[in-house]
């Protein structure tokens, strides 16, 4: 296979020979200074927007910039907003124009595939060069978005992880015993077919599904959705089919978790918790300020419950890194370490409440925040001893999440036999599967 | 053609009319129902937003969440972007695309038919796959961070909209052509002394959908804006349902608003489709 | 060519300069610049790959492709048609001066400019197998109403019933058509004594068969490309039962990072819409009736 230049097949697919010469006729773009240590430098910096509590979040990004720039002299930073939702996107499409700008922010979901695909700058060497920026103070745990191939590309801002939220209220109305964070799945079951014992409430909400398929629902169990480097599904495992069935018996035959029609009809009431007719349900950090702006009732934080062979449960975040095609890699390491110190996860983003810190000096500030969970220690718990990454990572993981939603989806349902299906998803998944193999030059 | 139009026993004629008018009302009700939840959810306090089940009428009503919602982003200044941009692209189309759909519809030249099919050609081309290469060309003129990307295309006519126009000037009598062409008229002052004036409510048509599809267009903003002064409503309601928190009280008061000035200009356009030029004057 | 026929071609060429210029300067690079991405494999993150017409291949033995293509005729054939009846019935019996006309007429074309978010909760409302409207009113006529967007077998005639709430854009364009009617022609049918129905048939549909197709035209093409409802709604599910073609590019190009792969699916169904369209525009002459007489071919 030949690999066209870059720059030859920017130029071949972006324009026709008429664009071509529009082109020509443009203005020429000012050239960029090659003296970067004497020159003033301006970065780019582009962050998803998340309405992320009930200030106004980028103000107080703008601030910390401001504040950067006054004890940073000779670097400005420009600050872009991108929807949060079509991020992602854009980034793509700046990425395949050779565009992107100097910092960006990248989702814990896709940033092992960004990394493989070479969009970050490698950070080990200039974080051991810096004596202020401490490393070890993120959770490790965390670390494994960010990480590829032994080296880091990536910091995070945040990253939380999803435990077991419960209607306090309910649970007390009831008489039933609160979860509480030594729960194993055989009590959650328990108390969840006791609430179905009354018309009109449910004692749990939330299938497998998705990234969260994986931590949250196989480990505990013993299974796998794949092998360890993502060339071949696993999810065929006696353990994984127990795993998968157990809570498909719980939906429809204790019918103690809503069907989707009913769930339907529960989302239109701001989703199954918030309504207020079921006890108990998934939560992440970043889900605690809409709660308690929303739900008219005491609502509290357990451990994600222990399986039959171990405890695991999936977190979530994002992080920001440099590109790799950057000019000034040293400014933008400043920058970095500005955003993800200490200081700067404490002024942005923890004392908001909007999400747990990935950095464990951090907590303190978030534990004195409003608007976080009761219980916010589960959090904390989790993060420090048994949160996994959701999978896949793998470049052609993306591919296969087609398949596993199909699959997933008629399972959940009730449309086919957790076997039947899963065997559908190796045998689709695996050619699939197989092109990661390229990656791990076996 | 108008079924209303009819002589014979007025009681008939009433049964008649009656029951057009419920038919429209329970159309009116299903197709309004979805404005109306936001209207309604626009004026509630959060904890009523979602209550199951649901409330139609807000008690308390409250009217800051439009206050609120309008200060959690810079959306006057975003208003201010939108229709500069959206009034731009609504003359620009209607012009552009009427001119190239008169030549289309009444003139005649060699390779027209195959030109035609190429307009309605770069149609067909599914927009996610052109999306980089014009993102690299507009790039290229140096076009990123402007909001020239989002207006200049409207100067060479949309192919949706030449259609159209071309459809509605071939309906319109050539009679009318050749006798000005005798006259000595060329062929702009034909279109606009006797097609334009004949045209209005698929002119009106072609001003309202640009109106409408660029006033909710969030991708383009979206990919060749980052300045956020520069940014415009639907990108800003856009970013407000984004993420991870939704104050949806807030995003439908701000919706509301942004949906407003549409109606408004649906409703007073409303005057040139109203059956006012007619034919039978001029020549039959 | 005598004198005055090279000034109109002349003229033409001037007429539609912008579109010709738009065409060469902006639209057809990109069109172009697509098609060459249809040979290579671009993961858009790093550089293209020359594949030769490897993804062409690859897409007839595509499943999605086949699936998502089979979802798309369905939905088509039964979604198009519909949509021209109602929207052109509304449009009739909106097209007068009665009192209330204006207001019915914004109110109609209200779910085309509101906000998706309302729509698809309000959908998911109507829809509930256990609850919605639909379903409730089937079940007072005695009829069991099936559980639309959760069946597989109904979730598309569900998506189907949801596109007729956007028949805004048809019900103007069908405005617009009755209204540039011209008056002499009903005049001429009331002395012949015609009754309302034959005018209708002999007045009215002839004399809106120029707009009659070009929603028909548009239509298909834009139905074929259809992405927002089920990316909202379905994401494809139940199974791949709505999986569009249209979401199931969109996946390829900007979650799969099969942008080559992407654009070849494009590619392909750009030459089944243009043969589509262009065996309409032959058909047309049969029943598309021009007032003023066509001035070429198609």
């Amino acid at each position: 296979m030949k690999t066209l230049s870059r720059r030859h097949f920017l130029q071949l697919s972006g324009m026709g020979a008429a664009g071509v010469a529009l082109a020509a006729c443009a203005v020429p773009v000012p050239a960029t200074d090659g003296m970067a240590a004497m020159e003033p430098v301006h970065l780019q910096a582009n962050i998803a927007f998340t309405q992320a509590d009930y200030g106004l979040q980028y103000q107080t990004i703008e601030k910390w910039r401001d504040l950067f720039e006054d004890t940073h002299e000779g670097i400005t930073v420009e600050l872009a907003f991108v929807d949060w939702s079509e991020h992602h996107n854009k980034m793509l499409v700046l990425a395949a124009a050779n565009e992107l700008p100097d910092f960006i922010e990248v989702q814990a979901s896709r940033s092992l595939l960004w990394i493989i695909e070479g969009v970050f700058l490698d950070i080990d060497g200039y974080a051991a060069a810096d004596p202020g920026f401490d490393m070890d103070d993120f959770f490790e745990g965390v670390m494994g978005y960010y990480r590829w191939d032994g080296k880091t590309f990536a910091l995070p801002y945040d990253h939380g992880p999803i435990n077991l939220g419960f209607n306090k209220t309910l649970f007390e109305e009831r008489g039933i015993a609160t979860p509480t964070d030594d729960w194993t799945f055989d009590d959650l079951r328990a108390a969840a077919v006791a609430f179905a014992q009354e018309e009109d409430t449910w004692g749990f909400s939330g299938m497998p599904r998705s990234w969260l398929l994986e931590p949250s629902y196989l480990t505990p169990w013993g299974a796998s959705l794949f092998n360890e480097d993502e060339t071949e599904c696993t999810i065929d495992s006696e353990e994984a089919i127990a795993a998968l069935q157990w809570w498909v018996d719980l939906r429809f035959v204790d019918e103690a978790i809503p069907n989707s029609a009913q769930s339907e009809v529960l989302a239109t009431a701001g989703g199954d918790f918030v309504s207020g007719k079921v006890a108990m349900t998934t939560v992440a950090p970043w889900t605690a300020p809409t709660w308690n702006a929303l739900a008219d009732f005491e609502w509290d934080v357990a451990a994600w419950p222990a399986g039959p062979v171990t405890r695991s449960t999936a977190g979530l975040g994002s992080g920001y890194g440099i590109t790799k095609d950057t000019e000034h890699p040293e400014a933008a390491w400043e920058w970095l370490a500005w955003m993800t110190s200490a200081e700067g996860l404490a002024f942005v983003w923890a004392a908001s409440g909007a999400s747990t810190p990935p950095r464990k000096s951090v907590f303190d500030v978030y534990f004195s925040a409003p608007g976080i969970a009761p219980n916010s220690q589960a959090f904390l718990d989790a993060m420090d001893n048994y949160m996994q990454i959701g999978r896949p990572v793998s470049p052609y993981g993306a591919e296969f999440t087609a398949i596993r939603n199909r699959e997933m989806d008629l399972i959940n349902n009730g449309l086919k036999p957790v076997a039947e299906a899963v065997a559908d998803m190796k045998n689709d998944g695996d050619p699939i599967l197989a092109k990661n193999r390229e990656l791990y030059g076996s | 053609m108008s079924i209303l139009q009819l002589s014979g026993g007025s009681i008939l004629r009433l049964i008649r009319l009656f029951g057009i008018y419920l038919l429209l009302l329970f159309g009116a009700v299903l197709f309004t129902a979805p404005f109306l939840w936001m209207l309604s959810t626009s004026l509630k306090t959060p904890e009523l937003v979602f209550t199951h089940p649901p409330q139609f009428i807000p008690n308390p009503v409250q009217f800051r969440n439009y206050m609120e919602g309008w200060q959690r982003l810079p959306f006057t200044r975003f208003t201010l972007n939108t229709v500069i941009i959206t009034s731009h692209n609504a003359i620009m189309d209607t012009l552009v695309s009427a001119v190239v759909g008169f030549s289309f519809a009444r003139l005649r030249a060699p390779g027209k038919d195959y030109l035609f099919v190429l307009v309605l050609a770069t149609m067909m081309v599914p927009y996610e796959v052109t999306r980089v290469p014009l993102y690299i060309l507009f790039s290229r003129l140096g076009w990123v961070n402007t909001l020239l990307p989002l207006m200049i295309p409207t100067w060479f006519g949309w192919p949706f909209f030449i259609f159209l126009l071309r459809q509605f000037f071939t309906t319109i009598p050539f009679d009318l052509d050749d006798a000005a062409r005798m006259d000595g008229c060329h062929s702009f002052r034909i279109f606009v002394q006797i097609l334009i004036p004949l045209s209005k409510p698929a002119l009106a048509a072609v001003a309202i959908f640009s109106f409408v599809s660029n006033w909710n267009d969030f991708q383009g903003p979206l990919i060749y804006l980052s300045d956020l002064n520069q940014y415009t409503l639907a990108l800003g309601l856009r970013m407000m349902q984004g993420g991870r928190f939704i104050f949806i009280h807030q995003v439908m008061a701000v919706s509301i608003v942004s949906v407003l000035p549409l109606l408004l200009i649906f409703f007073s356009a409303q005057r040139y489709f109203i059956r006012g030029v007619t034919l039978s004057g001029i020549k039959a | 060519m005598t004198n005055r026929e090279r000034r109109e071609a002349l003229e033409f060429y001037l007429g539609i300069s912008p579109w010709l210029i738009g065409l060469v300067c902006f639209t057809g690079g990109p069109i172009l610049a697509s098609l060459a991405i249809s040979f290579t494999q671009w993961r858009l993150l790093s550089p293209p790959k020359w594949l030769g017409i490897q993804n062409y291949i690859d897409m007839f033995q595509d499943e999605g492709t086949r699936v998502s293509l089979g979802n798309t005729l369905f939905y088509t054939g039964l979604s198009v048609p519909l949509g021209l009846v109602t929207s052109l019935f509304v449009a009739l019996l909106l097209n007068q001066r009665a009192r209330g006309s204006t207001l019915f007429r914004t109110l109609f074309y209200l779910p085309t400019i509101t906000s998706g978010v309302a729509m698809a909760l309000l959908w998911l409302w109507l829809l509930n197998p256990e609850f919605g409207l639909i379903n409730l009113a089937l079940g007072l006529i005695g009829i069991k109403g099936p559980a639309w967007l959760q069946d597989p077998d109904w979730a598309k005639p569900a998506l189907v019933l949801m596109s007729l709430w956007t028949i805004g854009t048809s019900m103007v364009i069908f405005l617009a058509g009755l209204q540039g009617m011209p008056q002499h022609l009903y005049d001429a049918a009331k002395i012949d004594g015609a009754n309302q129905l034959r005018e209708f048939w002999h007045v009215t549909v002839p004399m809106l068969t120029p707009t009659i197709f070009f929603v028909m035209v548009t239509s298909i093409i834009a139905s074929f490309q259809t992405f927002t409802n089920v990316y909202v709604m379905t994401e494809g599910g139940p199974g791949w039962s709505t999986l569009m073609y249209g979401l199931y590019l969109y996946n390829n190009a900007f979650e799969y990072l099969r942008m080559g792969f992407a654009s070849a699916m494009a590619w392909g169904l750009f030459l089944v819409i243009l043969a589509l369209t262009i065996l309409q525009l032959l058909g047309a002459r049969r029943w598309v009736y021009y007032e003023g007489g066509i001035r070429g071919r198609i």
